[in-house]
């Protein structure tokens, strides 16, 4: 089983960018920008084989993250197994140092939600997620990260807060966070709570990874749209999880409106910025 | 209610507004399976519903260019519309959402825009290394002789419009030869039977 201990250990990637079909041609040009590329499992996976040639390409000349959307690893009904055995194929191929995966499900009922719906914070629901962890785990035997997620809805019956869910989580499972300090900061706006109180009540030891970008404001709600240039609060509290935690690899993860490169650079560079100070 | 059952509730909920709307009278009639996800804020499944569709309409962007292109902001009405009723379904699933939608809209659509979401949905099935897709059958000679009224004519030979990945090109077939063999002999024989008596 993987243990923390295991997660210290693994290797430090830097500061790169989940990997877009539009700005292909500009990793090449600012490959000295880019540490190392996340990968959308889902993207691969359905994407057919100019997507697998793609694949080829980039695993050539970085290393690669896959990062999967849509295991469902929250899911009460189980795992969808072979959607697992396509994933473990394409972790098999990608040779990771670690892939990652969401806090969440996205099937029930025979019905596929298309997106990442919040867990209950019960202990039922911890219960659930642990067995399909490790159950994945017995598959695809890499280190597995573990996103958190925005969600509008607060589900029910909680017997817990979120980082106490994310805590238990890591604890018996041994995986390490992907903590996505976007959707931190979104959860925070939209539901009202105390940043620096949920950023103390983290694990923050076992963040592996963090993503990060800007939404969009839809009137009084923050979107998590991946859609704009990170905001200054956002670069605030990734800023302090890498001064504080032992983060491997930093991601920009931007998927609408997608700018120039150029832009992109810049924001790649910020990160660097911040992270080499800290890691020095 | 389980975690299973809540998480199918809310599945059903999330992606179907008919069953968003029924589940507030459920309440009303004190439906007991759906009282837990309905403890959920109605507003916050709206968001989270919201959500979804945007997600959706996201994938359908970067697989439907040039049909955004030629519709503008019908676009969004349209597929919002169509996602809030139609469920993700089958494999490669987004794709298979873009084709669903494009089926549904073809017929609403002006001759532009058919054109422009044929094209996005051919584009789609080269990704998945068909090698050719038929883009359109077009009849370009026709049997004629001046008994046949215009509306007889029967098609000879057609010009199809065939797509390839990064190209496309032309091809020009003539009708298969048990259907030429229907339609020319009484012209056949009508001529020759008519040069023999000159
Ligand atoms: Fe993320």
């Amino acid at each position: 089983m993987q243990s923390t201990s295991d997660i210290q250990l693994l290797p430090r990637l830097g500061v790169g960018i989940g990997y877009r079909h539009p700005f292909k041609a500009d990793l090449f040009l600012n490959r000295s920008a880019v540490d190392f590329l996340e990968v959308t499992a889902d993207h691969v996976l359905d994407g057919g084989p100019q997507a697998q040639n793609d694949l080829q390409l980039l695993t050539d000349h970085f290393t690669l993250i896959p990062h999967g959307l849509c295991l469902s690893l929250g899911s009460a009904e189980g795992l969808d197994e072979n959607y697992l055995t396509r994933l473990a194929g394409l972790v098999q191929q990608v040779d990771p140092p670690w892939w990652s995966e969401h806090i969440a499900f996205t099937k029930a009922g025979g019905i596929d939600i298309g997106h990442l719906t919040p867990l209950p914070f019960t202990n039922e629901a911890l219960d659930v997620f642990c067995e399909n962890v490790s159950r994945a785990r017995r598959v695809i035997d890499r280190p597995l990260i573990l996103e958190n997620i925005t969600y509008h809805m607060k589900m029910p019956g909680a017997e817990m807060t979120e980082p106490e869910f994310l805590r238990a989580i890591v604890e018996r499972t041994g995986c390490g966070l992907l903590l996505d300090v976007t959707n931190l900061y979104t959860n925070a706006v939209n539901h009202g709570y105390d940043l620096d109180a949920v950023l103390d009540a983290l694990p923050l030891e076992s963040v592996v990874q963090l993503h990060f970008v800007g939404g969009h404001w839809d009137g009084d709600v923050l979107i998590d749209s991946h859609s704009s240039t990170t905001p200054p609060e956002v670069w605030n509290v990734l800023q302090q999880v890498v001064e504080r935690g032992n983060v491997k690899g930093v991601i920009l993860e931007r998927d609408e409106h997608i700018p120039p490169f150029a832009e992109l650079r810049e924001e790649l560079d910020k990160a660097k910025n911040i992270c080499e100070k800290a890691w020095s | 209610m389980s975690l299973a059952e809540q998480q199918a509730a809310l599945a059903r909920i999330l992606t179907d507004k008919h069953i968003r709307a029924s589940t507030k009278e459920a309440t009303v009639h004190d439906h007991q399976d759906w009282s837990q996800v309905c403890s959920i804020d109605s507003e916050q499944i709206e968001h989270q519903a919201k959500a979804l569709i945007r997600k959706r309409l996201g994938c359908a962007r970067h697989l439907l260019p040039r049909t955004i292109a030629t519709m503008g902001p019908q676009f969004v009405t349209w597929f919002t519309e169509y996602a809030e009723t139609h469920p993700l379904a089958g494999p490669r699933r987004y794709e298979a959402d873009a084709q669903r939608f494009g089926d549904l809209v073809r017929g609403r659509l002006n001759s532009i825009q058919t054109a422009a979401i044929k094209r996005d949905l051919i584009d789609i099935q080269l990704r998945h290394g068909r090698k050719r897709v038929v883009f359109g059958v077009f009849p370009i000679a026709f049997n004629t002789s001046p008994d046949d009224e215009p509306t007889k004519q029967v098609p000879r030979r057609f010009f199809i419009w065939v797509r390839q990945p990064f190209r496309s090109h032309y091809i020009v077939v003539r009708l298969p030869w048990w259907r030429l063999r229907k339609e020319e002999p009484q012209h056949t024989n009508a001529s020759s039977q008519q040069s023999l008596s000159s």
